[in-house]
Parts: structure tokens; C-alpha cells; sequence
């Protein structure tokens, strides 16, 4: 059975401590802020920040309620940044996706197709700008010797669940039942069927926009096919329009016309 | 920013080397073979274009040295990756290569590898064919006489570089659709407008080539091949350009529909930013004055009238439409990102 984990944005309290312990566990430095405008802190995730807990402000009947997401990588069961990954250093191991560090050429597509913009580059050494690929390893280190991810072992409030995935959707639809029966209409269980099943999943109390999560989340190379085609029926077109039209037919009509004329 | 300048250059040398192949080979054969000058000054542009191209891609990498990860993985994790969620179950074949058919940029990099290896191999059997009367031996007759075998291959090579050429000018809009960002993310039309952005750029390489004074000096160097190229034959493909911008001038509309309407907020937040946000200017300016309707323009007349146009015309026409391809995929890449 797969493993994931469950995180019930109702009982999170944005105390940060599961940000402070992915950095702890894996030994991630900390990084330079700025105050802009927001608890946010850092900004956003980077290469230095694999976990981030992102604050939303939802105002609502002239009042403001702050929603809190635990944010980091969502382990997808169609992850975008292994489809397009060039090298197989983006890989899924079991139901974990992983970045090979000794593989990883550093080119940032991953980086551009994840729907969730969570692998992020390494500043570059020296004056260069960006270096590999890094993000959330679910702590495989940790998981795979039986014992729970940083963020899920230190979290105090209760809001993290690790276990076998099947049991969490589970778990997740009856907190979702609850949350909806106790004034919050919108819940809803991000994860259970999204990119195939996401191993990372959200008891959600409002829309996945209003979280800064995509609604729908789309595998980059969902459509690569069609791409293919609709520039080769281009190239087609380019053959046929100008091309055959000037070079072809001008051809055929010099060659009549010697003909007529003989 | 993850991908800038770099990223842009590549798109444009590829698309141009492609592209100048494709219209030139398709000019040659609708012709009957009256243009084989064309497709060899396609070539002779194309594969440095490319490799320029690869070569600044492969300096932007995060890690420089291990560009060849795009062909070999050694590593045992690239390869024993045996995985039974969808897509990434075709990276177990075949071993050690890394060509993953669904990673637009491990499709690109084996054609843009094959496509300037067989353009090497077209240059050195060109060569062979040209210094054909030399038989003394010295250097040049040596290394001809013993290509000479070969010749018959030549055109199949041109065949298979054809394929190639179009799935290269092709694979540059597929790269970018295949992520998640708003202006790239889904876009059908994005690989159609930068397939026919590759055509016009490269038809604009070989207008440039053919009317100015280099084009003389080439057939000077390299010999003849096909009929000399009479200023008609050079306005027909000024035509033909003219044709492939109307084609492109469609192809950006589309673009810009499908992003501004099909592809959520994200997409109308980045069509914003192309139409009348931070890239409105080298958008309009660039893209569609500069490299679009002032050709366009210019061509008119040549589509108008029957008479030679003044070399002088198709040469500045050709400079705006490579200039405005450049800023397209700087524009592209930039907005992507913003």
C-alpha cells in the first residue's frame, strides 16, 4: 500500500513549525527575508525552502479569515515534472517523486512544468543563476525506516496524518463531512483523485483557488501529442500554401505552356 | 527567472537552421531539383545556427558539464526506473540512452543532435561531389575520393534531414506548451506559430544570402549546384515569404485567442502583459510591426507587381522578419515567466 499524508488546513495555526523542522531534518540553511507585506516567510519555496506555510486572506461578509496551507511537493501519481524531466533524474520511486541530484543537468523545465511551481532552482555558484533542481524528498530517509516525515512528527496542532493512503481518504472524507456539517459548505478533499492521486493531500475548508492551489491541476505533457500535430499540420500547411503554390504549380504551368507552344 | 536569453536563442537558431531547410528543400524539390543551392546554404547556415544554439543552451544548464545527461545516463537510477505510473514506465527502454519520448527537450535534443550530424554528413558529401575532378593527391582529392562511395546516399540524407528539419521547427513550440505557466501551458497554437515564425526566419536567412553579395561568393567557393538562382527564382521566395507571414499573422491570432479565452486566469493574466502590460511594446513594436506587417509591406509590392524587386528591399524586409522572430521568442519566453 502507498503511503501519503494528510493535512487538515482547518487545524493548522500557521505556527510554522513543520517549516522549521524540514529545514532541521535536511539540513536546508536558512535563507535572507524581507518583511513584504506578509507572515509568509520566506516569500515563496526555493531550493533552501522545501515547506512553506502560505497565508491567504479570504474576506467574507466584511470579515477577513486568514487560510493556512502547509505548503511543499504533492507527490504526484502523474507528476508533470517527471514527463518532462530529459535526464530521468525526476523519477518516481514507489509512490514517491524524487529528483536525482547526481542526474539533474539543471535545465529548470521541471521547474516550469510542475502546476504547483514547487521544484525550484539552486542559486547558482558564483555568477551563475541557477544551479539543480531541489525540492520535498518526503523525508525517504526518514519514511523508509518507519518513522514520520519532520513536518508530520512535529506539528502541533494536529493537523498532519501520515499513513496508508487508502485509510486517509478515508479519514479525510469523514473530516470533510464534518467540516461541511459545521459551516464550512465549500470543504473539500484535495488530493484523492487529482494527477491521478496526489500523495500529499488537503482537507481543504474553501475553494483549492482561494489556497493558491489550481482547481484543476493539468499534467504538463497531458496534450504533447496534440502540440506534435498541430505543428507538423502547420508545416503542412506552409508546404502546401506558398510552396506548392509558387514553386509546384508555376513548374507545371511552365512545362503546359512549352508544350502548347511546340 | 528559471529560463531567459539563453533559452530564447536556441528557439530562434533552431527554429531559423530548421526552418531555412525545410523552405529550401521544399522550394528544391516542387521545383525539380532547381534549387539544391538553397538547401546547401540552408545547411551551411543551419548547422552552426544549431550548434550556436546548443551551445548557449548547454552553458545556461545549472550544471554545464553534464550536458551529455541529455544522451547517456549511466547512472543506475536513470535507467532502472521501473515505474508503473503512465508515462514514466517508457523511460526503461533502451538502456543507458535517456531518450524519453514524452520530455519534449529529450525528443528535441536527439533531433537537434541528428538533424546537425546529417548536415555534416550532407557538407562533407557535398564537398566530395565538388572537388569530384580533383584526383591528384593532394589533401582535398584524398578526403574526397574516399566520401566519393558515399554519394549515393545523398539524398536520402536530404530525405531523412527534411524529416528532421520539420520536427525540429516543430519541437521548439512543443517545449514550451509542455509546462504549466500561463502564456505556454496547453496552447495548441503555440507550436503552430513558432513553426511558421521558423519558416519565415529561415526563408529570411537564405533571401538575405542569395541577394546580397554572398550568395555570388558561395558559388564561387563551393561550385555550382542546380541552375544559377535568377533574381526571379529569389522574388518567387520573397513571395512565398509573404505568404508564410500571412500564415504566421493567423497563427498569432489564434495564439493569442486560445491563451486570452481557453486558458483560465492564468492565461488571460499573461495575455494581459503581452497586449498592454510590461511586454506591450516589444510585443507590438517587435513582433507584430517590426517583424510582420513592415515585411509584409515591403513584399507587397513584390506580390503585386510581376518585376525583380531592388535586392535592397528583400534584404531589409529579410533583417525585420529575423529581428521580429527573435523578439517573438524573447517576448514568449520572458511573458511565460512573468
Amino acid at each position: 500500500m502507498a503511503k501519503a499524508m494528510l493535512i487538515d488546513t482547518s487545524k493548522c495555526t500557521a505556527c510554522r513549525g513543520c517549516q522549521v523542522a524540514c529545514k532541521q531534518w535536511n539540513d536546508l540553511p536558512g535563507e535572507e527575508t524581507y518583511n513584504w507585506g506578509s507572515y509568509q516567510n520566506p516569500p515563496e519555496l526555493s531550493a533552501y525552502t522545501w515547506k512553506l506555510v502560505t497565508f491567504h486572506e479570504l474576506e467574507r461578509d466584511a470579515q477577513v479569515r486568514w487560510l493556512f496551507l502547509s505548503m511543499q511537493c504533492l507527490h504526484c501519481t502523474q507528476a508533470s515534472c517527471v514527463s518532462v524531466c530529459p535526464t530521468g533524474a525526476a523519477h518516481n520511486q514507489g509512490e514517491f517523486v524524487l529528483i536525482d541530484e547526481n542526474q539533474c543537468i539543471g535545465c529548470g523545465y521541471c521547474v516550469q512544468a510542475c502546476p504547483f511551481g514547487v521544484p525550484r532552482s539552486m542559486p547558482g555558484i558564483g555568477d551563475r543563476h541557477k544551479g539543480t533542481a531541489r525540492k520535498c524528498v518526503f523525508c525517504i530517509d526518514r519514511v523508509s525506516n518507519d518513522l514520520v516525515p519532520a513536518c508530520a512528527k512535529t506539528c502541533p496542532a494536529g493537523a498532519y496524518q501520515f499513513g496508508e493512503r487508502g485509510e486517509l481518504i478515508a479519514l479525510g472524507k469523514t473530516k470533510v463531512e464534518a467540516l461541511r456539517a459545521n459551516g464550512h459548505p465549500n470543504a473539500y478533499l484535495y488530493g484523492e483523485n487529482e494527477l491521478g492521486g496526489l500523495h500529499v493531500m488537503f482537507v481543504l475548508t474553501e475553494a483549492a483557488s482561494l489556497y493558491g492551489l489550481p482547481d484543476r491541476p493539468r499534467y504538463a505533457t497531458a496534450s504533447v501529442f496534440g502540440q506534435w500535430l498541430s505543428g507538423l499540420v502547420t508545416a503542412g500547411v506552409v508546404a502546401a500554401l506558398p510552396f506548392w503554390l509558387l514553386f509546384k504549380r508555376k513548374e507545371e504551368l511552365a512545362a503546359k505552356a512549352e508544350r502548347g507552344g511546340e | 527567472m528559471t529560463w531567459e536569453w539563453q533559452v530564447a536563442i536556441d528557439l530562434w537558431l533552431a527554429g531559423l537552421a530548421g526552418g531555412a531547410y525545410f523552405t529550401a528543400f521544399l522550394a528544391d524539390r516542387f521545383s525539380g531539383g532547381k534549387h539544391e543551392e538553397w538547401v546547401r546554404i540552408a545547411t551551411y547556415l543551419g548547422v552552426p545556427a544549431a550548434l550556436i544554439g546548443s551551445l548557449v543552451l548547454a552553458m545556461d544548464l545549472g550544471e554545464q558539464f553534464r550536458a551529455w545527461h541529455l544522451f547517456i545516463g549511466l547512472s543506475p537510477s536513470s535507467w532502472q526506473v521501473v515505474s508503473t505510473y503512465g508515462a514514466a514506465s517508457l523511460r526503461t527502454w533502451p538502456p543507458f540512452l535517456n531518450l524519453y519520448p514524452i520530455s519534449p527537450m529529450s525528443l528535441g535534443s536527439w533531433i537537434l543532435l541528428f538533424w546537425s550530424l546529417i548536415g555534416v554528413a550532407l557538407i562533407a558529401l557535398w564537398f566530395a561531389k565538388a572537388f569530384e575532378s580533383v584526383e591528384e593527391a593532394n589533401f582535398f582529392g584524398t578526403v574526397a575520393s574516399a566520401l566519393r562511395p558515399f554519394l549515393p546516399a545523398l539524398n536520402v540524407l536530404k530525405w531523412i534531414a527534411f524529416a528532421l528539419s520539420v520536427l525540429l521547427i516543430t519541437y521548439t513550440g512543443v517545449l514550451l506548451s509542455a509546462t504549466n505557466k500561463g502564456l505556454w501551458a496547453n496552447a495548441f497554437p503555440l507550436p503552430a506559430l513558432f513553426v511558421a515564425s521558423a519558416s519565415l526566419t529561415g526563408i529570411a536567412a537564405i533571401l538575405i544570402i542569395m541577394s546580397t553579395a554572398i550568395g555570388p561568393s558561395l558559388r564561387t567557393l563551393f561550385g555550382t549546384a542546380g541552375e544559377a538562382t535568377t533574381g526571379e527564382a529569389v522574388a518567387t521566395l520573397g513571395k512565398a515569404g509573404a505568404v508564410v507571414i500571412l500564415i504566421e499573422i493567423v497563427a498569432l491570432a489564434l495564439y493569442l485567442l486560445w491563451i486570452g479565452l481557453l486558458s483560465g486566469p492564468a492565461g488571460a493574466q499573461a495575455i494581459g502583459v503581452l497586449l498592454s502590460g510590461s511586454l506591450a511594446v516589444p510585443f507590438w513594436g517587435g513582433v507584430v510591426v517590426l517583424g510582420l506587417l513592415i515585411p509584409l509591406a515591403l513584399e507587397a509590392n513584390v506580390l503585386r507587381t510581376r518585376k525583380e524587386p531592388p535586392a535592397i528591399v528583400l534584404t531589409a524586409s529579410a533583417l525585420c522578419v529575423l529581428l521580429g522572430g527573435f523578439i517573438l521568442r524573447m517576448v514568449v519566453v520572458i511573458g511565460g515567466q512573468l
